[in-house]
Parts: structure tokens; C-alpha cells; sequence
């Protein structure tokens, strides 16, 4: 109860500090937290048992001892933060994964700076922390964070932290990358699923998809190499940095149809993980398959980016009531 | 992080190297055989073998730690106090040595590293201490170093620790000159019996200078303000011993008697003397001392003494007369006192000058010695016999200042001329790097005093008589050059110029050490502030002083830190595509690190189809520029990206 309300604030004035944007991030001043860790405060300690034992035994070299140390103190608190300052950090795109497997998230760590740094970690909420042991100067170095993403929908990359403890691990100095990054994430695929019922043509309307005209993004997709340039649907791709390419549905040929109908015994989830590996199995077959949801309809077709839309539509799938 | 990562086997062994050489200063003074088992305990877990290191059971440290206690606790018959403390610390360090695996153990390792470091000054802050603390400190911050990052090579992380530690000084050195010292110990010191060096006060018999005469450690320096005396007048005054027991002289029984009052008869001589601790309660004065500090007190044997021994370096200023009288009688049963029925041919010899006048008696008894043939040596045959000054004095005839001053007491003794032994040291050696004179051990001395009615008590030195260069030119000359005996100090028995020089210069380092970094005390302290105008330490010029010194160190690394190097590519091509690059920001167009010019551009023409053409035309201009090394490409991309929406 106290920790959400103190934490609420907090986390408020964290993301206003690290606005989400794309594009790489550098790291200012502003954004650079530093606090002596746990070997740090003793450290304190004992340089302060030092000085009081030197200054009560008139030590002067004692004493001289003692403000050495807390000179280290000082220095090694800059290298600290001077060891975060500067760097440009981005994520990149991640692509989409099934419920319950890792995400691969992609970052790129660029130094700006004439000097090495080094013993970087970058981790985030539930994520296992990512190491880059030296990044010399100019250089550039990717580390990946597995993120698990164990339900379908949408998942927005959490924020991210970067900290280091160099160079005598008496400082923790991190800092935060909000990234307008998501992802999508697929359902489960069943475990050994039951055959998909065969022979079942479209239960609603004609071949084409008849959500078509109701949903634009349907008939768009990413742009790739090898797409005919007339494709390119220049007016959406000019709001975002993609290109996006108008996707033409074929005909239906000898094919299968997944209909929700099928599933709809199951409950929500098991329905869109059986619905999700008759797809990946027919896909595997290199077999023609359309599916019909409640909300949308593809017509019959194969490939890889037929394949991508559909899991995506399971993704996105909500039940109307 | 709750886990700690264990260390490797070359962690650990790099740990024990560590903790050899930081414990190395403390073994040096401990028991040899405690030093040497616990000394032989570290050297063990460094020659381990490396599997056999991570395998050894928790219980053996414990077991360890109790043992060696309990051996700490035999030598010293206590766990606490300073040295015996200093041991238990070292032993516990060890002992935690054996039972160090994870990060976390070293983070503790390290901590107590840089404390024995620190407390290594308890056993002394010679030079030579203060160098091997340096090199422990740079030796942990490198450990340390190499601790949390693997990847550094020993070469890097030295250069590393080396680097931190020197920038580590300007702070180290504003907080030392104005961090407030204590004038008094918040607690008590334990009283410590540290080994006595130097003069006795306790005793004096023939053969016990002897051992100084052969040690050339510095006793005291003494600056004088003006003119210096001449070396012959260079009689500094040390413990008196006014009781003979037939053998050896012993200190006069407590009197609580004031010293008889002092008339100078000549001009006062001002200096100041820095005294190296002899624990001992005595100070030095010049023969002899009119003013002194507040601490000490002359006693009635004009001795000056001070309530606590002298355990560290102590400076003072005194001022003395060359020439003097004293008032008052001699406690002539005191000064007369000699055992009964002993030494009878001196007796009968001091006998034949009784009808003479005091001061006569002792000009016939110097007189005797100088036409007897008496040689100064520092080998003198052993006295054995029950009359040892008759011995001397009959049969001998060899011997210094001890037996001279010894026997001529006596022999005042059996005139009924009332004397006593004052022993100090004799003349100094001057060093013109520090204008200071060098008082060392081996000048060592002892004369005789004798009271005469008209003048009370005066100094008589029978070594003089009989070896004047002794006192002329100083124990160096007069000896070194007949005696190139190994027995002899090097700094007297060489006569090379330039190593005395050396040495001279060595010592006024030694000397500017000592008054500059051991004796900045709260006194001197407080002198080098009202220099600068601060009068209290809670004033606010004190509190400008110190924030403005912080502010300034702190800033300028903030400076050297944070703000150097930034990116900046190197040539002028570069620097107008980062130009450009930047105004491509406003399209929410970036470059990626892994992205040449030419892939940038072609992502950039999709986004933005209207640009394509300058976009094209800079590009192609850049990489001429770049590239090619084309001059006139880039005088045009200057003019592309300027006119580039």
C-alpha cells in the first residue's frame, strides 16, 4: 500500500525524465542516477575508523592515509559516471514471438566518447540482465536482452536499465531508456493438437476477405526486398519510418479454412493455441489455409506473410460479446 | 546481484600477494617467531595449488583465527592495546585469507587491506614507511581494479591504480592542511613500553656509551636563531647522575628542591631542537638552558624534564647562556658522596692538593691528567678489578669520555670539591641544506660538574684535556680519519665529499618530512592558517577556504571527466554530413550506426520522396569529398547542405 504510493510518483517522474522516443538516446547529466552501493558504504566506514584512529593517535601520516582515500572515493565516484555519460543507446525493432518464449530484444550501445567503458549491464523488469564487458572508444556493440513474454496481446517494452559498478564497485551509477519499442506476441501454439476439421468452405461471404474494406491495416505489410515498387503504398508509409506495401489477397485454391466455429467450445486461449498450430502446421505443409474470426477473415492463401497476418489477427484477438 | 560470483584460483592467489605485502610492514615489528609463522601462513596460501585453494574447509580459518589468537595472546599477554591489537587485526586477516571465495569475501579483503594499511603508521612514519604504504595502496586499488573487470591486463590496471591514487591527492592534500586537528587524544593511549634509545637516564657506567658511539641514528636537530656557538661550546645537556656506587653512576634521589637560581654572564643563544622520541621523560637543552618550554621544568640538577616520556617527535624552542653563575650552596653531602674504602690511590692523590683552593684543585687535577699520558680510544681494556679508578687512573690510562669524566669526579670527590657526571652529547654536525645542526648518537657525552663557591656550578671536561680534537672538531674528524674502523658509523668513517653530501641532503629531506608532514600538528596548523588569515576554525574565511579549495578540485574533475573528448569526427567532410545528418533529425530520419552514407540515403529518398534529389547530390558529393580527397566536392557540399531544406 505505502510502497504503491510512494512508487506510483516515482515511477511517474522516472518516465518524464526519459521521455519515450525512437531513434537513438544519449545519455545527459539529467539522466544519470549515481548512489554508493553496499561495499561503498562500508568502505565509508572504514575510512572513517581510519581517520578517527589516526586523528586520536596524532598519525599524521595516518591521517594523510585517510584523506588518500577518500580522494579514491572521489575519483572513482567520477569514472563512475563518467563511464555511463554520453553513451547513445537504441532499441531496435523486436520481432514477434509465441506466448511463453523470450523475446530477442536487440540494443545498440554507441560510445561517443574517446574513452573505454566498461562492465556495462543493461536489464529490465523480468528480464535476465545483459552484459557488455568492454566497449571501447567510438565504438559500437549490440547486447541482447531475452524478455519472456509468456501471454499474448501486445507487449510494450519495459523500461530499460543501464548500470554499471566500475571501476571498484564503491559506486552504482544506472540510468533509464523508455523506448517507444513493442511487440507482438502470438499464442501459444497447442501441443499436439487434434486434426483441423477438413472440407469446410467459407461459412460467411465470398473468398475475399470481406473485413477487407473495414480494415486498412489488413491489407498492408512491412516492406522487403524483392517487392515491385508500384506496390509501395506511399501515402502510409510517409507517417512512419516503414515502408508499407499494399498486400493483394488471391483467390482461394485448394484449400483448407480454420474457423473459430471449429474451437469455439475451448476456452479463449486454448482456442487461439489450437487455431495458432493448425497454422503453423499447415504453413510447415506448405498448404493454402484461410482463417475466419469473429472480427476478421483471411481468404485462403500460404507464405510466409500470410502466415504472419493471421498470427497476428490471433495476437490482436479480443471476443466481441 | 544477491549471488556473488566466486573468485578464480588467480583471484584468490593475487589476494594473498596482496595481503603478503600490506602485513609486511606490521610483520616487520612483531615477535620474529609470531611474524614468522603468520608470515609463513600467507606465503602457503600463495603457493597453493590453485584447486587446492577453493577446496579448503570453512572450518580450518576458524580454526586458524583461534589458534593464532591464542599465539598473540601468549606473546603479548593481552588481545588489546596497540601493538597486541595491530597482531589480532593481522592474524584475523590471514585467517579470513584461508576462507575467501566469492567477490564479496574480496570486497572485505580489500577493506581490511586498505585499514592495515593505514594502521601500519602506528609502528612509525619514517619515509621508507610512508613508500611502502604508497605501493600497498596502488597494489590494493589494483586488485580491486582487476576485481570487478576481468578484461584489464595487469599492465592497464596498474597504470589505472597509479592514476586513480595520483589524482586522489588534491583533496588528500587540502583536507591534511586544513582538516582540524585534535590539540589532545579523545581517548587515552595505552602506555606502551617502546624500546628506549639513546642516552640513559637511568645509569651511567663505563662501557655504556659505547654502544652509541657506533650508532649513527639522529638523536635531535637543532636550528639556531642567529649566530651559532662554536662546536667547543656545543655542550648539550642530557641526564645527570650525581650517587656512585664504586662502578657506575646513578641519578640523584628525587629532590623537590627549585633549581638554583641562574645569572647569565653572557649573551643569550635562541634555537629551537627537533627531538626524535627516546621515551625517555628528559629533553636537551644547550649547556645551559635559561628558558624553555612550558611543559618541561629544570630540576634542581638543572636537568630538564618533562611529566610523560617523549614518545613522539617533539619540537621547542629554548634559549640558554654560554656563561653563567648559580646562586644557592651545593647539597654538598650529595655532591661529596663517594663509596667508603674504595679507589685509595686516588683518594691519597686527590689528598695532596686539599690545601689548595677549589678552583686550584681542579685546574691540579686537570692538570695531572694531561702530563700522565692518557690516550683517548674507543677500545679500552676491560676494567675488572675492585678499584676500577685506580685501575684507570694508574694502570690503563686508555679509555673516553665515560671513564675521563668518571674518574675525574671521583678524583674532585676525594679533593672535597663537590661534582657530579652530566651526560648529553657533545658538538653536531651542521648541514648547510637545512642550516640545522645534526645531533647524532654517536656524539654522545659525558662530562663533569663541579661547584666552586664563587660561581656555583661549572662545567669541567676532562675528555678535553686529554683529546682536544675530540671536542675541537668533533668525534668525526678527530676519529675517522685515524680509525677506518668498520666499528664506525659509514656516515663518519667515509671521507668521500659527494656522499656526504648526498647524505647532508638526505637528511635536510628527512628534515623538512618531519616538521612538515609528522609534526603538523594542531600548533603548526593553527601558525599556517593565521597566515593565511584564519583565526578559528569556525570562521567563515576558514569555511571559504575549505568549501572554495573543494569546490575547485571537485570542479575541475568535473571538468577533465565529463566534458573531454567528446564526439567529434575528425575531418571537415565529417562534420558537414553530421551537419546534415542533424537536419535530417526534423524527417525523424536517423542513421544507424551499422548504415554507410549510401544505404542512409536510399532509406532517406523513400521517406522523403520530394528531397531525393539533393539528398542524392550530397551524398554523392560527401563521398568524393571523403573518399576521393575531391577539395572542390566538398567547397559544394558545403553549399548543398546549407541551401538543404
Amino acid at each position: 500500500m505505502i510502497k504503491s504510493t510512494i512508487n506510483k510518483p516515482w515511477q511517474r517522474w522516472i518516465n518524464r525524465r526519459h521521455p519515450a522516443r525512437s531513434g537513438p538516446q544519449a545519455i545527459r547529466h539529467q539522466q544519470l542516477y549515481i548512489l554508493p552501493t553496499r561495499y561503498g558504504f562500508a568502505y565509508s566506514i572504514m575510512v572513517l575508523t581510519l581517520l578517527v584512529g589516526a586523528l586520536n593517535y596524532q598519525l599524521n601520516l595516518g591521517l594523510l592515509f585517510a584523506f588518500l582515500l577518500i580522494g579514491i572515493g572521489q575519483t572513482v565516484m567520477f569514472k563512475s559516471y563518467a563511464n555511463l555519460l554520453g553513451l547513445r543507446l537504441e532499441a531496435l525493432p523486436i520481432s514477434a514471438v509465441f506466448a511463453g518464449e523470450h523475446a530477442a530484444v536487440l540494443i545498440h550501445i554507441e560510445n561517443t566518447k574517446n574513452i573505454s567503458r566498461s562492465q556495462l549491464q543493461v536489464s529490465c523488469r523480468h528480464s535476465p540482465i545483459a552484459w557488455l564487458a568492454n566497449l571501447l572508444p567510438w565504438e559500437t556493440q549490440d547486447v541482447t536482452l531475452r524478455l519472456p513474454c509468456p501471454q499474448r496481446g501486445a507487449v510494450s517494452l519495459p523500461r530499460l536499465r543501464l548500470e554499471s559498478t566500475q571501476p571498484m564497485a564503491l559506486f552504482c551509477c544506472w540510468s533509464y531508456l523508455n523506448s517507444p519499442q513493442s511487440l507482438w506476441v502470438y499464442p501459444a501454439p497447442e501441443q499436439n493438437p487434434p486434426p483441423p476439421p477438413i472440407g469446410r468452405g467459407p461459412s460467411i461471404g465470398p473468398t475475399l476477405s470481406s473485413s477487407n474494406g473495414q480494415d486498412e491495416f489488413n491489407g498492408l505489410r512491412l516492406f522487403q526486398r524483392g517487392d515491385a515498387k508500384h506496390a509501395i503504398a506511399w501515402k502510409h508509409s510517409a507517417h512512419g519510418e516503414q515502408l508499407l506495401v499494399k498486400q493483394f489477397q488471391s483467390p482461394a485454391g485448394q484449400s483448407i479454412y480454420f474457423h473459430w466455429a471449429d474451437v469455439q467450445g475451448l476456452a479463449l486461449e486454448h482456442a487461439l493455441s489450437r487455431l495458432c498450430a493448425w497454422i503453423l502446421a499447415a504453413h510447415a505443409r506448405e498448404q493454402a489455409y484461410g482463417l475466419e474470426l469473429p472480427n476478421a477473415h483471411f481468404a485462403p492463401a500460404s507464405g510466409a506473410i500470410h502466415q504472419q497476418r493471421c498470427l497476428m489477427a490471433l495476437a490482436q484477438f479480443t471476443p466481441t460479446r | 546481484m544477491s549471488m556473488s560470483r566466486q573468485l578464480s584460483p588467480q583471484e584468490q592467489q593475487q589476494l594473498g600477494v596482496l595481503m603478503l605485502l600490506v602485513c609486511l610492514p606490521h610483520l616487520m615489528m612483531q615477535t620474529p617467531w609470531l611474524s614468522g609463522l603468520l608470515g609463513l601462513l600467507l606465503l602457503t596460501y600463495c603457493g597453493l595449488r590453485p584447486q587446492w585453494r577453493t577446496q579448503i574447509p570453512r572450518h580450518f580459518s576458524l580454526l586458524l583465527a583461534t589458534l593464532s589468537l591464542l599465539l598473540v595472546n601468549q606473546v603479548h599477554q593481552t588481545l588489546i592495546g596497540r601493538e597486541a591489537g595491530v597482531a589480532v587485526l593481522i592474524a584475523l586477516c590471514i585467517s579470513k585469507l584461508y576462507e575467501t571465495r566469492s567477490v564479496r569475501d574480496a570486497h572485505a579483503m580489500l577493506l581490511l587491506a586498505f585499514f592495515a594499511t593505514g594502521i601500519s603508521f602506528l609502528h612509525g612514519q619514517a619515509p621508507w614507511q610512508a613508500a611502502l604504504a604508497g605501493l600497498a595502496l596502488v597494489a590494493t586499488v589494483c586488485i580491486a581494479l582487476r576485481l570487478e573487470n576481468k578484461v584489464l591486463t595487469l599492465g592497464i590496471s596498474i597504470k589505472t591504480a597509479i592514476k586513480i591514487c595520483l589524482q586522489a591527492i588534491p583533496l588528500a592534500i587540502l583536507l591534511f592542511i586544513l582538516f582540524p586537528r585534535l590539540p589532545a587524544p579523545l581517548w587515552s593511549l595505552p602506555n606502551e613500553t617502546a624500546a628506549r634509545t639513546g642516552l640513559s637516564g637511568d645509569k651511567m657506567s663505563p662501557g655504556s656509551l659505547n654502544q652509541l658511539i657506533q650508532d649513527d641514528r639522529i638523536a635531535f636537530r637543532a636550528q639556531f636563531n642567529g649566530m651559532a656557538p662554536r662546536q667547543t661550546q656545543l655542550y648539550w645537556r642530557g641526564p645527570v647522575f650525581d650517587q656512585f656506587d664504586g662502578q657506575s653512576w646513578l641519578p640523584a634521589t628525587a629532590h623537590s628542591s627549585n633549581p638554583p637560581p641562574i645569572i647569565a654572564r653572557g649573551p643569550q643563544v635562541n634555537y629551537s631542537i627537533t627531538l626524535e622520541p627516546h621515551q625517555q621523560n628528559w629533553l636537551l637543552a644547550l649547556d645551559l638552558p635559561t628558558q624553555f618550554p612550558q611543559s618541561a621544568m629544570l630540576n634542581s640538577q638543572l636537568q630538564l624534564i618533562q611529566r610523560s616520556p617523549i614518545s613522539q617527535r617533539l619540537r621547542y624552542t629554548a634559549s640558554s647562556t654560554l656563561h653563567w653563575q648559580t646562586l644557592g650552596n651545593a647539597d654538598t653531602a650529595a655532591a661529596l658522596q663517594l663509596p667508603p674504602s674504595l679507589n685509595p690511590k686516588t683518594v691519597s692523590l686527590a689528598q695532596s692538593w686539599q690545601q689548595q683552593a677549589p678552583a686550584q684543585r681542579v685546574q691540579s687535577g686537570l692538570q695531572w691528567l694531561k702530563t700522565q699520558h692518557f690516550s683517548y680510544t674507543l677500545t679500552p681494556p676491560l676494567l675488572e678489578k675492585k678499584d676500577r679508578i685506580d685501575e684507570f687512573l694508574f694502570e690503563s690510562k686508555q679509555g673516553y669520555c665515560e671513564h675521563y669524566a668518571s674518574a675525574f669526579a671521583v678524583l674532585m670527590r676525594a679533593a672535597n670539591v663537590p661534582a657530579r657526571i652530566v651526560t648529553g652529547y657533545q658538538g653536531g654536525q651542521f648541514n648547510p641544506n637545512g642550516n640545522y645542526y645534526m645531533i647524532r648518537q654517536a656524539d654522545a657525552h659525558a662530562w663533569v660538574e663541579v661547584w666552586l663557591p664563587e660561581q656555583g656550578w661549572q662545567r669541567v671536561d676532562p675528555t678535553f684535556v686529554v683529546s682536544p680534537t675530540r671536542i675541537e672538531n668533533g668525534f668525526e674528524n678527530s676519529f675517522a680519519s685515524r680509525l677506518q674502523n668498520d666499528a664506525l658509523p659509514s656516515l663518519l668513517s667515509r671521507n668521500a665529499t659527494f656522499i656526504k653530501a648526498m647524505r647532508l641532503q638526505l637528511d635536510a629531506w628527512v628534515n623538512h618530512w618531519n616538521q612538515w608532514v609528522i609534526a603538523y600538528d594542531s600548533q603548526r596548523q593553527l601558525n599556517l592558517l593565521q597566515r593565511l588569515g584564519i583565526n578559528d576554525f569556525l570562521s567563515w574565511r576558514f569555511l571559504l577556504y575549505l568549501c572554495g579549495g573543494l569546490l575547485l578540485i571537485l570542479g575541475g574533475f568535473l571538468v577533465y571527466f565529463l566534458h573531454r573528448n567528446p564526439a567529434q569526427p575528425t575531418d571537415m567532410a565529417s562534420q558537414l554530413f553530421a551537419r546534415y545528418c542533424k537536419k535530417l533529425h526534423r524527417y525523424q530520419l536517423y542513421q544507424a550506426p551499422h548504415e554507410t552514407a549510401s544505404q542512409f540515403a536510399v532509406r532517406c529518398q523513400i521517406a522523403q520522396p520530394e528531397l531525393a534529389a539533393s539528398m542524392i547530390e550530397i551524398t554523392n558529393l560527401y563521398l568524393a569529398a571523403r573518399y576521393a580527397q575531391d577539395s572542390s566536392a566538398l567547397a559544394q557540399l558545403k553549399i548543398a547542405i546549407k541551401r538543404f531544406a
